[in-house]
């Protein structure tokens, strides 16, 4: 096996571009190619040698020259001595010059010898022998040469022999090169050079040649008498990912002639760093790939993520949340070809991930045209391979513990004193008798040791658990796979929890020029939110409490004094119910046509169908209809949505190499049809006791209506692309795309995109062929155009709505939104520059991305950028100003360790991001909305110049430890105690200045360690924790618990120095810089073990391989400030565990 | 080749079908090229613009029975009342509640004007295109551009300067486009004008309106029946002659009160006494006699949500007994006051009278569900106002009191005065007093509060500031 991996290590890392692959897939795919195929060791060692040849010629400089003595006889006694050793003892003996490559001897075998006064040749012979090279001897110079290929001594009377010019390609017409020719049958082999061209000389006629190359299907040619040419096109080999290429979800790009920002990552590869979803493990492995954390709902696995790619591009409030239809700045996201939602990536099954990869600049996100400014997310998932039928099972187990640690509350008897201290039982003469009772009924409680700690109540330990069978199998025209999986995972809040089923089944039909693959899939997720309700409740809850009477029932309320606090445990012991559940299916129809050498013409139909019902329930005992009448205790609310879809496309593609030109062009058109509709009811007055079936309901909600909408849109796209490479140096891209959509409305129905791009091969100029240690580098650059089509549905035509109600007349028609004919597309200009570089045989290796996206102009609704007597309502869409975010990123690995003789790698890898944001062309046109955030205390502005992460807020200097009152600077620099909003100022940015992972593995034999620790540095953070719990606590927020730094840090008497006013003080903190802090962290975002073994004994089991895989994600958090983490759901700490086994 | 042939040529046919295949309709709404294609949908889009006035931002209530009403300080409301109340009838307008309040008015009314200008915009274009025939685009286009003409002059009342006082003040914007552009704020003057200009423009586009010659049809009919739920002829003209008075153009409000009655009258009887009284279901806005009103399908629970007896003395809007008594000269044969034969002013279920003006009746009643907003009796107190001869005055005087069961007036009487009490009687949940105070500039009004104090007037209580919705981003 050694030889095979070397060759692994040395041929196949110069051409990889994508560095971010780790080591443990490089190792999956060694196995699986030892493991499975057996019968492919013998070209491979064969083409090992070739490999082995132009390298070790290309590598003159590394030569080591060593001279010494004059004897050619050798005195030796070795056992399992390394070569070099031993022939640098040789060498020292005869005085003989040794020439060879360091890295060669990591495949050197041990050397065991005795000899005495032997002869030079006939000592070498021995000892190369067994190496996997062999020598010559020139000049007194013992040089190390692979194994040359031997050329068969035929004899040119016996068999006649012929000539064979060939070319290798790929699906796409791109000449495949390297791809090795065997003559079968002998041991004859050829390469093929960058064009894709081999030359066989003097082969026997009839011969048959086995073609191959990594990452693509092997194919066999069967010539015919003196046929003296053949071109073939090489299949993808599905099964493994391709590093080569970029799939942009339309076709396969060759990486080493894109121009494009673009990285690809395998499943296994996600599949390292955790084991939830693939979105998850994607933004650990992609520095530009970022989620927000939302620190409002935590770890609620039913609450989707919000991810960003490369920034922003959209102004994103929640006024203009609203009225857009999702989130402004999401990234597009592309299953097997054809769109998707983020919900379903979220909820797709990881171990039927082939491959993510993700668009991030115009040159490779373009063909998305209109949807494209946000960049795209490309998900494939596994096609059917050929063989025997295979059996595979994936099992993951996780445990979820709930991270409270960031909870800083006060306990009992601190609660009671911070009570007293802020004046809760201070009051007017004639009452202070009920005060002074309630203080004492507490402090009696307090006293006998009531305690009660509140936030552990709702929580609980969530156990998640996933199986996954996958069927795999067939012949060479038919292939299919099938496969299910299962997964249910218990939210860290009780009774919360999400559930996924899933089933799909590919099949594959290959016959001559055709190719057709379906894939069916079908899912279902129920999803069912925790009948504790918010987090928050259990955090406000007084640990001078009882959960509960002494007979052990839940009391209503906590107590029964005036403020009669409802105990949240008596709301979650109701049978509240909110679950929604949905169903999806979909089917991809693919069928590829290869006309002509070079020429392909593809397409494929997609048809999907889901839908989805909310049901949310809340009793009549619950205490807010407590004073409701008899007819309306209860609510019951239910909303069913549909939604259909098709899209189809067609697509004609064309490759061509002349000597050293590469030509590749792609003309494809689709067209998409979605409609989606819903209808909801609600009903009320429910008897006690009852299950929450509408049909035991009074009547429905009075005064309200059903619930419907429908919506429908069709979009068609054309799309041009070429690419054309010189001489694998000098690469042009460059992508047209028409976009159609109803959206876009009647009078602008097309929008056109665009971008080009320009890359330089530098390494492979000749005047850096000499620097052996650069194996790789390319800069790139390019520019574009792109749209961003998740603003919604706004046009340039007015709409009606029907008006509720009716008069003498009957129903009218309202003007629901103004069509704005002057309305342009939100459109990102995007520009991105990088290089791709590889040194010291990939020893270190890496890219860096430099970026400028500039959306101008910004779409923005009306609602306060207008004066309200224009009339027009927030679905009035106008142009107004611009948005630049620039920004850059890049990925380094370096591995000290890089031994695949002994499998040990170890590898170090840093990521990172960061990115500024700019607002110009504002002018004041968005006053009304920075004046809204004024008197709500946001911390958003909207200002040319400035970014929309920026957070504004009056400077605080303190407080004042004479008086405890708090210090404020003023524009002019001077001091003051009284808060004025024309001071607020920029303090900081939300954004941190760099954000990534850093990372390492380490692999040993068949055991992989991973490490992924997320850092942040230099982002601010609006301390929620302080401003609510610390400060702000108003005269009936003292009722709640709060925390700690309440009691203990607020100032109380003249002389000290407090971060914090004064304990008594009931009355509103104005919004200042006290309360922004840096947020610097360390998250530990996953480590993992991994133990995998693809032979050996599981043999015996009838096993094809077998991996276990142990994992720790998020389990730390070290931050600069001290904040409450997940407010309404707390987040979580996971170990889990995976088990994956084929049969 | 061939194949190439057949790619190109099904590639044309994608092409020429896309323009088909990207124009989707709505299906829960419509897109202004369906509306204006078909008569039916024309008709509801002009009705849309009667709902919009209905609405509580606006006639519904604001500007009829609660904030004009309080600001003209009808209500008992004290300081241990709603918040939201005290502070507007306390004219503390930079209140955030106070102005909410403000701000959603203004914004539904120049909501309502786009609608307006939109609908208006599109009307030459129907008729061309043959979807209406002339007289219909004609009528509908008046009345639209009336309903334009109105709520810009209620702004300039509400939100512009006293204008005797201060006519070449910055008020507001005039909207006569629907582009989503904004428009300069105007002075009052200029605003008046545009006003007039509209109202003169409806008028004549309302020249064939049938309640001319056939007068109210209770029948369901979009160009003939219940005139007087639509910005009819009549209207117009008597809110021209409102608007010729609040201009300073006294002899032109004559004019046209005049020209209403003359032509007019014989549609708008008085109201029998006998419905005015009757204890089962009586018509308490004296429908027959309204130029102008909204349905309202809110007016009822409108009713329960202020003016019920139901709700308690802290939420309930009500009169000042005293206060109420004085208004009405302690009159209990006037229809509009509390009689043991009226129904207006109840004393049921609370220990003073509670307005019942806007209650419930049977469904049957034609006039079920109106918000009067133009009555005939103002035409008589505009002439009453504006005509040099006192004695015409005085018997336009009156005559309204005649229909109301009140005696005539003395020779002596000031005629001013009796106008003001006339305003203070007759116009009970319209919101038509404060303008008539705000008109005069009067500087000590009767208080809500007390029996027989007075507050003074100044010109910050008169106007309203604009919303800083407006102000902000100008």
């Amino acid at each position: 096996m050694p030889p095979v991996m070397s060759w692994m290590n040395r041929t196949k890392k110069p051409d990889r571009l994508n560095y971010s692959l780790t080591q443990n897939y490089m190792q999956s795919m060694q196995f699986s190619a030892n493991g499975k195929r057996p019968h492919r060791r013998l070209f491979r060692s064969q083409f090992l040698l070739l490999m082995k040849l132009t390298s070790v010629l290309l590598l003159a400089t590394c030569l080591q020259v060593s001279a010494k003595a004059v004897s050619q006889t050798v005195s030796l006694r070795l056992s399992n001595a390394p070569l070099e050793k031993t022939l640098k003892d040789i060498a020292a003996q005869t005085g003989y010059e040794l020439f060879y490559r360091v890295e060669q001897m990591r495949e050197a075998k041990s050397v065991s010898i005795e000899v005495n006064k032997a002869e030079l040749k006939s000592v070498l012979d021995v000892i190369f022998s067994t190496q996997p090279f062999t020598y010559a001897i020139a000049n007194k110079t013992i040089i190390l040469s692979p194994r040359p290929v031997l050329p068969v001594t035929i004899s040119p009377d016996s068999i006649p022999t012929v000539d064979v010019k060939g070319k290798v390609l790929n699906e796409n017409g791109t000449p495949v090169r390297s791809a090795t020719i065997t003559v079968k049958g002998t041991k004859r082999a050829g390469l093929t050079n960058p064009q894709g061209d081999v030359l066989l000389e003097h082969i026997p006629n009839n011969s048959t040649l086995l073609i191959s190359s990594i990452g693509y299907e092997s194919q066999e040619i069967r010539l015919k008498g003196n046929q003296t040419s053949f071109s073939v096109n090489l299949k993808v080999r599905v099964t493994e990912l391709s590093t080569m290429e970029v799939n942009n979800g339309m076709f396969t790009r060759n990486r080493s002639s894109f121009t494009g920002a673009a990285t690809t990552y395998s499943g296994d590869q996600l599949k390292t760093i955790g084991n939830r979803n693939v979105l998850e493990s994607l933004k650990t492995l992609d520095p530009t790939f970022v989620q927000i954390t939302n620190n409002n709902q935590g770890s609620n696995p039913n609450t989707m993520p919000t991810f960003e790619i490369r920034g922003r591009t959209s102004i994103s409030t929640t006024d203009l949340n609203d009225q857009f239809n999702s989130d402004p700045n999401q990234p597009l996201f592309i299953l097997d070809g054809f769109e998707s939602t983020l919900q379903a990536i979220y909820d797709l099954d990881m171990n039927r991930v082939l491959s993510v990869t993700i668009l991030k600049d115009a040159a490779s996100t373009a063909l998305y045209g209109a949807k494209a400014s946000n960049g795209v997310v490309v998900v494939e998932t596994k096609r059917p391979l050929p063989g025997e039928l295979r059996v595979s099972y994936s099992g993951d187990f996780s445990l979820d513990m709930p991270d409270l640690r960031s909870y800083n509350l006060m306990n009992a008897a601190e609660k009671l004193q911070f009570e007293k201290l802020s004046g809760m039982y201070s009051n007017q003469p004639n009452t202070q008798w009920l005060s002074d009772q309630q203080y004492n009924q507490r402090l009696t409680a307090v006293q006998q040791g009531v305690n009660t700690y509140w936030l552990s109540e709702p929580v609980h330990l969530g156990v998640t658990n996933r199986h996954s069978i996958q069927l795999s199998g067939g012949n060479n025209a038919i292939l299919f796979n099938a496969g299910a999986s299962y997964s249910n995972q218990d939210g860290i809040m009780k009774g919360s929890g999400r559930q996924n089923w899933s089933g799909n089944f590919n099949t594959t039909y290959r016959k001559g020029r055709v190719n057709v693959t379906d894939m069916f899939s079908l899912a279902g997720n129920t999803a069912t939110a925790s009948p504790y309700g918010d987090f928050t409740l259990f955090a406000q809850a007084n640990p001078y409490f009882k959960k509960r009477n002494a007979d052990g029932t839940i009391p209503e309320y906590l107590d029964n004094t005036v403020t009669r606090m409802i105990n949240p445990l008596y709301t979650a012991s109701l049978n509240s119910i909110n679950q929604t559940k949905s169903f999806s299916f979909y089917n991809n129809l693919q069928a590829i046509i290869n006309l002509a050498a070079g020429l392909r013409l593809q397409g494929g139909f997609q048809l999907s169908k889901g839908n989805s019902t909310a049901i949310a329930f809340k009793p009549p005992e619950d205490p807010s209809f407590d004073n409701v009448d008899y007819h309306q205790k209860g609510n019951y609310n239910n909303n069913h949505s549909e939604n259909t879809g098709y899209s189809g496309n067609i697509m004609l593609s064309y490759a061509k190499v002349v000597d050293k030109h590469q030509f590749n062009a792609n003309a494809r058109a689709d067209l998409q049809q979605t409609s989606a509709n819903s209808v909801g009811f609600s009903s009320v007055g429910f008897p006690y006791g009852t299950n929450g079936n509408p049909s035991y309901s009074f009547s429905y909600t009075p005064y309200t209506s059903p619930s419907a909408s429908s919506a429908r849109s069709h979009s068609v796209g054309f799309l041009g692309s070429i690419n054309y490479a010189y001489d694998q140096r000098f690469l042009l891209d460059a992508t047209y795309r028409l976009d159609g959509a109803s959206v876009f409305g009647s009078n602008k129905q097309f929008k056109p995109f665009a971008s080009a791009g320009l890359g330089w091969n530098i390494s492979k100029e000749h005047f850096l062929r000499q620097y052996h240690w650069i194996d790789l580098l390319k800069i790139r650059g390019d520019i574009g155009y792109t749209g961003n089509e998740n603003l919604g549905q706004f046009s340039s035509v007015s709409i009606y709505s029907i008006q509720p109600g009716l008069n003498n007349f009957g129903q009218g028609l309202d003007l629901s939104s103004l069509g704005n004919a002057n309305l342009a597309w939100q459109k990102t200009l995007q520009q991105s520059y990088g290089t791709d570089f590889a040194f010291l045989h990939n020893r270190i290796s890496g890219y860096a991305e430099y970026f400028i996206k500039r959306t101008d102009p910004l779409a923005i609704g009306a609602n306060g950028t207008l004066p309200s007597s224009v009339g027009v309502n927030g679905n009035y869409v106008m142009n107004i100003g611009q948005l630049t975010t620039k920004g850059w990123d890049f990925n380094l690995r370096l591995s000290p360790v890089y031994n695949m003789k002994k499998h040990i790698i170890w590898t170090l890898g840093i990521t990172g991001s960061a990115y500024t944001s700019k607002y110009g062309g504002l002018g004041n046109s968005l006053a009304a909305l920075n004046k809204a955030e004024q008197t709500s205390n946001g911390l958003v502005r909207y200002q040319d110049g400035y970014s929309p992460d920026d957070t504004w807020a009056v400077i605080s200097k303190g407080i004042d430890p004479a008086t405890g009152q708090e210090l404020f600077l003023q524009k002019d620099g001077t001091l003051t105690f009284t808060y004025d909003p024309n001071d607020i100022v920029r303090i900081g940015n939300t954004r941190p200045k760099i954000e990534g992972v850093i990372n390492t593995s380490f692999t040993y034999r068949n055991f992989t360690l991973g490490a992924n620790i997320r850092y942040s540095y230099g982002g601010y953070i609006f301390n929620s924790a302080i401003y609510n719990k610390v400060e702000n606590i108003s005269q009936s927020d003292v009722y709640y618990n709060q925390d700690k730094r309440a009691l203990y840090q607020r100032w109380q008497k003249p002389g000290d120095v407090s971060q914090f006013k004064s304990i008594s003080i009931t009355s509103y903190t104005p919004m200042s810089s006290r309360f922004l802090e840096k947020n610097n962290y360390f998250d530990g975002e996953s480590f993992s073990l991994g133990y995998r073994v693809a032979n050996g004994w599981i043999r015996r089991l009838s096993m094809q391989s077998l991996n276990f895989t142990a994992y720790l994600n998020n389990i730390f958090w070290l931050e600069t400030v001290k904040t409450e983490r997940g407010i309404n759901y707390p987040f979580d700490r996971t170990v889990s565990f995976s088990v994956s086994a084929s049969f | 080749m061939r194949q190439t042939f057949i790619l190109l040529l099904a590639l044309l046919l994608v092409t020429t079908g896309c323009k088909k295949y990207l124009t989707v309709q709505p299906e829960s709404s419509y897109t202004e090229i369906q509306v204006y294609s078909s008569e039916r949908a024309v008709q509801q889009a002009l009705n849309g613009l009667y709902n919009d006035l209905a609405d509580n931002r606006l006639y519904g209530a604001n500007l009829t029975m609660t904030t004009a009403e309080m600001l003209g300080q009808r209500y008992n409301v004290t300081s241990s009342g709603i918040y939201t109340y005290y502070q507007t009838q306390s004219f503390a307008y930079t209140q955030d509640s106070v102005e909410a309040v403000f701000d959603g008015l203004w914004q539904k009314a120049y909501g309502t004007i786009l609608n307006a200008n939109k609908f208006i915009s599109m009307m030459d274009g129907a008729v061309r295109s043959g979807v209406l025939t002339q007289p219909h685009a004609d009528q509908m286009k008046g009345e639209a551009i009336g309903i334009r003409a109105l709520i810009h002059f209620d702004l300039l009342r509400l939100f512009g300067p006293t204008y005797s006082q201060a006519s070449g003040q910055t008020a507001i914007p005039y909207y006569t486009k629907a582009d989503g552009n904004s428009r300069p704020l105007l002075p009052a003057k200029q605003v008046m004008d545009s006003v007039l200009a509209d109202f003169s423009q409806a008028e004549n586009l309302l020249s064939n309106d049938p309640v001319i010659t056939g007068g109210i049809i209770f029948s369901q009919d979009f160009y003939n029946g219940n005139r007087n739920q639509r910005l009819n002829y009549f209207a117009v003209k008597g809110l021209m002659a409102r608007a010729y008075l609040w201009g300073g153009n006294p002899s032109a409000a004559h004019d046209s009160a005049k020209s209403v009655l003359n032509q007019g009258e014989k549609w708008f009887p008085w109201l029998k006494d006998s419905i005015a009284r009757s204890l089962i279901d009586p018509d308490r806005i004296f429908s027959p006699e309204v130029l102008f009103s909204v349905y309202n399908t809110n007016l009822y629970i409108n009713h329960l949500a202020y003016f019920s007896a139901a709700l308690t003395d802290q939420t309930i809007l009500s009169a000042q007994p005293t206060r109420l008594a004085n208004t009405f000269e302690s009159n209990t044969n006037d229809y509009r006051y509390t009689t043991p034969n009226s129904t207006t002013w109840q004393i049921n279920g609370k220990s003073y009278p509670t307005f019942f003006k806007f209650a419930d009746v049977a469904p049957t009643k034609p006039w079920r569900f109106l918000q009067p907003l133009l009555r005939k009796s103002e035409m008589y107190y505009i002439i009453a106002e504006t005509d040099p001869s006192s004695t015409a005055a005085i018997a336009a005087l009156d005559t309204v009191r005649y229909h109301r069961g009140v005696v005539n007036l003395t020779p002596a009487a000031v005629i001013a005065t009796e106008i003001q009490k006339e305003y203070q009687k007759e116009f009970w949940g319209e919101g038509q007093l404060f303008f008539y105070y705000k008109r005069n500039n009067k500087t000590s009004i009767p208080s809500g509060t007390s029996g027989t104090a007075n507050i003074s007037m100044t010109t910050a209580k008169y106007v309203v500031p604009l919303p800083l919705s407006e102000t902000t981003p100008r």
